[in-house]
């Protein structure tokens, strides 16, 4: 394809080749949160008058802000809500990584540390500048923090057009809808919330918060990059405004693999959405037609958090949507025809998950082996909920689902590693490698609660490779740029993706597990807006940057 | 239908043997005659009709059944039927549900059926580990009722434990029970293992003992749909709808299995299908959780009270049940499942007037269901109200012309008053329809041989009496 590796080898990893006694699990994560200093511990700024905002904290995301080539991480955190008292606000941080599994607080020195509401979190170079910026969906103003280069941010300010005034928001994500270069940016909102709309739920001398039916759902937001730091409101003329759903989690992938971003939006107890690009950026909600609206016996779940990836490696990017408390989570597998079907059952994907709320997750191949396994955060919002349903709790373990290469998913989380016996309200994950040692890591935003730091200590003689994709046409962070590689005759792909799972934002590094395999015998990229690239004979065991050409 | 009153007429009177002056029988025809009468008339008329002889004529009323027997007096109701649904406080209501089971358990600890009313109260208020331990009890107890495996294995599965449901569903099939639901949830519990093959093969065995279960129909259609099997998929969900399955995801799923195999006009037309269906629930749906939770916890108290009534009703405690079934339609009288329950407790108690007067509640809850003016007249013919009695039965016939139930009881009920013309045509027009059974067949026998009789028709009445006689002759063996 006369295309030329620009392999940057960012790190060897040195397996330690020692093996264990055979068990049924082989993925390790190890609960390293105390090491890490992390000193963040979030709050839903309740005073207990239960407002429906504090029932859908939060996410977190991340990102090489500094571009030193360590993720750092982003929490967000809740402001005191009205009737609440507190002597130090809480505020967002960002934690810059030390590369010793210890963690920096910055968030003052770099000018994030945000003290709005904090629901939905993503990050992207936007402005193609080379490094990545922040844009949280707030309840209350949204903000965009333009990287500065130099370690610090700065506010877009309203002139960047992406605050949009008093809302309850979720998830957001970066895509290039119209293929000009440039990311565009779609923000998800919920309800119609103010303090003036609050409702009190009352059983017995217990109140409990409202949901999202006692309210009003608000029409997305999608704003068109002007490629000159500022972004126009296209919400109408996309025809993403022509429905109303309380949003949650977003994705944007490109589900019918006809090269252009397509938008996956959870909503709260109604029917999801799938936005369909026609290319140019005007979208058609195809939701129902495709089959992920609801699940398979057509019943609408309280959708929270989705993440897409192709777990069964037919080449195709399936979704995962997580839900409410005995609404079994859904794993909605891409037919390839422009549809979907819920595979759930099948392949057990919700297994143990059905009496939680389920929020962020991922679709991780945390032992390398070629297949992608499945975290899921789980948690109740509800602090009395034992009172009126005794089937969970706030504070329960999360879940951890290993992928047994042939489609099936097996429930190992009492066998993988203290950090899935922490017990806490989960609510937004992030995954990446924290620690360059080429597998994938991941931290927890928990609600009212410390973070949960994961190390991944899998000890595994499989090999990976991780792959950074810089693009030169297209946009800079290459978000929406699809991956395909080629191990000893087996295929993955994957997908750059900003903005995913609850209301979170992992690396734009891609983990791919090759298991045996000594190589990758080939990488085709499909670059946003449809360039394709080839790369041969990659070493396993590596990370590589790749740039357009 | 008949649309004439009822005139006043003579007392009926079975014409004395030897008297038919138009016939004058030979002596064999007479104690034929008698024979028959006695045998079968008596037995299939008498017994089934409850014949009595009616009251003196009212001189005031000169039209209708009641002129012609009027009751020495019509008992009156012992009580008074809630109106208006009694307010509650959530928390007050939980409380006052989870004693009635708690005074349940502790008078009939060891009874299976109190254990599994308690159990599945609990299950209702989501307190479901309780309800898993009551059912292991109950099971251990009697483990030849399905109802706790059932229950055990629903409760086990909210609390995610599918094996243990399984496991437990297995056990109850072994040990002989059998149900629609069971084989409903032992298939559920493996769907959600992932034992979808296995889970096809129970569902196919739940339905060769229970064809006609659409719950049933429509989850094999969705096990198929799973295992990508279309076409057997489109089947059992189209079985699913034809034996009643009216919900969304029965066409939801058939939009599914349609659209796999490529019949997108089908498919568009089950999916429109299933947007109609979504629209109502959404509206349903978006009402306050305030409302919505005190709704839903009405319709808990008002069914776990019913369940547990019935508990203290089989026990011999009518009070109590009498008490709770009060409570229970005081939350919702407008409720025709609950009163319902009250009639047939009021009646099994002999309380024929209380009964009547929570029948006619069920007319004015149900005003289109005409198997409530079938008891309504039934009840009022029992408590002597034959004025009541005739216009419910005109109510029948009216809703429901092709049903022979009404005419019967207009006959029994002219018959009863003297009007043996009127009494010959109801029982002959009920003769001619087709949705009738054995003992409405013979209760109109019986009054068209009565009416005959007195009208002097023998040869109507010897016909009847035959048809009786063919009737009894039928009849299955006990």
């Amino acid at each position: 394809m006369g295309c030329e590796l620009v392999a940057m080898l960012l790190m060897l990893v040195s397996q330690t080749g020692q093996t264990k006694a055979p068990a049924p699990c082989s993925i390790r994560l190890t609960d390293v949160t105390s090491q890490t200093k992390i000193a963040f511990r979030h709050t839903d700024g309740g005073s207990g008058q239960r407002y429906i905002v504090e029932s859908v904290v939060a996410g977190l995301a991340m990102l090489d802000y500094d571009n030193d080539g360590q993720l750092d991480i982003y929490l967000l955190n809740g402001t005191p809500l009205k009737g609440t008292k507190v002597e130090v606000p809480p505020r967002n941080a960002l934690y810059r990584n030390n590369g010793d599994w210890t963690f920096t607080d910055v968030s003052l020195d770099a000018g994030v540390a945000d003290a709005g509401y904090g629901l939905g979190v993503t990050a992207a170079d936007f402005d193609n500048d080379g490094d990545e910026d922040l844009y949280l969906n707030n309840f209350g103003p949204n903000v965009l923090f333009v990287n500065n280069g130099d370690g610090t941010f700065s506010r877009g300010g309203d002139a960047a057009g992406v605050n949009y005034g008093e809302h309850v928001g979720a998830g957001a994500c970066f895509l290039d809808m119209d293929a000009d270069g440039d990311l565009d940016l779609y923000a998800a909102n919920y309800v119609d919330f103010t303090y003036e709309k609050h409702i009190v739920r009352m059983i017995g001398t217990h109140q409990f918060h409202p949901g999202p039916n006692d309210y009003h759902p608000v029409p997305d937001k999608l704003f068109r990059n002007n490629a000159d730091g500022t972004f126009t409101d296209v919400t109408e003329s996309s025809g993403v405004g022509s429905v109303a759903g309380p949003g949650m989690g977003t994705v944007s992938f490109d589900y019918d693999d006809d090269g252009d971003p397509d938008v996956f939006v959870c909503n709260d107890a109604k029917p999801n959405f799938l936005f369909q690009n026609d290319g140019r950026g005007n979208f058609t909600e195809t939701g129902e037609l495709a089959g992920v609206a609801y699940n398979y016996m057509g019943r609408t779940v309280s959708s929270m958090g989705a993440d897409c990836g192709d777990y069964d490696n037919d080449g195709r990017l399936d979704l995962f949507v997580t839900d409410f408390s005995a609404e079994m989570p859904v794993l909605f597998r891409n037919l390839g025809n422009g549809s979907f079907q819920d595979v759930t059952n099948s392949t057990g994907a919700g297994r143990s998950a059905y009496p939680h709320v389920t929020w962020g997750n991922g679709f991780i191949d945390f032992d390398a082996d070629g297949d992608r396994d499945l975290f899921i955060a789980c948690g109740h919002f509800m602090d009395n909920i034992r009172y009126i349903d005794d089937r969970t709790a706030v504070k329960v373990p999360n879940i951890l689902l290993m992928n047994d290469g042939r489609g099936r998913f097996l429930d190992v989380s009492t066998q993988c590693g203290s950090a899935l016996a922490v017990v806490e309200s989960s609510r937004g994950v992030a995954f990446g490698d924290l620690d360059n040692d080429g597998d994938c890591d991941g931290v927890v935003l928990n609600a009212n609660g410390p973070v949960t730091a994961m190390r991944n200590d899998t000890e595994t003689t499989n090999h990976w490779v991780q792959l950074r994709l810089i693009g030169t046409i297209s946009n800079r962070d290459a978000v929406g740029a699809r991956v395909r590689v080629q191990s000893e005759g087996h295929w993955q792909v994957a997908e750059v993706h900003s903005g995913r799972s609850y209301q979170s934002h992992f690396g734009m590094q891609l983990h791919f597990g090759i298991g045996k395999s000594q190589r990758i015998d080939r990488v085709e990229v499909r670059w946003p807006g449809g360039a394709t690239q080839v790369f041969e004979n990659l070493a396993a065991d590596h990370s590589y940057v790749l740039q357009q050409r | 239908m008949s649309k004439r009153r009822l005139r006043h007429r003579d007392r009926p009177t079975v014409p004395a043997s030897g008297t038919d002056a138009t016939a004058a029988p030979s002596r064999w025809r007479h104690y034929k005659r008698l024979l028959i009468f006695c045998c079968v008339t008596a037995v299939a008329v008498a017994i089934v009709m409850g014949l009595r002889p009616p009251a003196p004529v009212d001189e005031r009323m000169d039209s209708g059944i009641a002129d012609a027997e009027k009751s020495p007096e019509i008992p009156k109701p012992t009580i008074v039927l809630p109106a208006t649904p009694a307010t509650f406080e959530a928390g007050e209501l939980r409380n006052e549900l989870k004693k009635s089971g708690q005074d349940l358990l502790k008078r009939y600890p060891e009874l299976p059926a109190a254990i599994h009313a308690v159990a599945l109260l609990d299950m209702d208020l989501q307190q479901t580990q309780e309800a898993v331990d009551l059912w292991r009890q109950c099971i251990e107890l009697d483990p030849k009722h399905a109802g706790p495996y059932v229950g055990f294995a629903r409760a086990a599965m909210e609390l995610g434990n599918d094996e243990e449901a399984k496991v437990a569903l297995r056990k109850g099939l072994a040990a002989g029970c059998s149900s629609p639901e069971i084989y409903y949830e032992l298939t559920a519990a493996l769907i959600k293992l992932s034992e979808l093959e296995e889970a096809e093969a129970v569902a196919q065995q739940g339905l060769a003992a229970f064809p006609k279960s659409a719950p049933n129909w429509l989850q094999l259609g969705q096990v198929q749909l799973q295992r990508q099997r279309f076409p057997e998929a489109e089947k059992s969900l189209t079985t699913a709808k034809d034996c009643g399955e009216k919900s969304d995801t029965v066409y939801f799923s058939l939009a599914s299995a349609c659209a796999a195999q490529g019949k997108t006009e089908d498919a568009a037309k089950h999916r429109q299908e299933f947007a109609a269906r979504k629209a109502q629930q959404s509206s349903a749906s978006e009402k306050p959780f305030q409302s919505r939770y005190d709704a839903e916890l009405r319709n808990i108290a008002v069914a776990a009270t019913g369940r547990i009534a019935a508990v203290y009703e089989r026990q011999g405690a009518p009070a109590e049940a009498e008490r709770l079934l009060m409570r229970s339609m005081s939350l919702d009288p407008q409720n025709p499942v609950v009163c319902g329950e009250f009639v047939t407790f009021l009646r099994k108690s002999g309380r024929i007037a209380d009964a009547l007067l929570a029948q006619r509640r069920l007319t004015e809850i149900e005003p289109a269901e005409v198997r409530h003016y079938i008891n309504l007249a039934s009840l009022a013919s029992e408590t002597g109200d034959l004025a009541l009695a005739e216009s419910a039965s005109k109510q029948v016939v009216s809703m429901r012309p092709d049903l022979a139930i009404g005419y019967v009881s207009l006959a029994q009920l002219y018959f009863r008053g003297g009007d043996f013309k009127q009494a010959k045509w109801f029982a002959e027009s009920a003769l001619k329809q087709q949705a009738m059974d054995r003992t409405e067949a013979l209760r109109a026998c019986g009054v068209l041989a009565e009416s005959s009789r007195a009208m002097g028709d023998e040869t109507t009445a010897a016909q009847a009496d035959s048809m009786i006689q063919q009737l009894m002759s039928d009849s299955p063996k006990p």
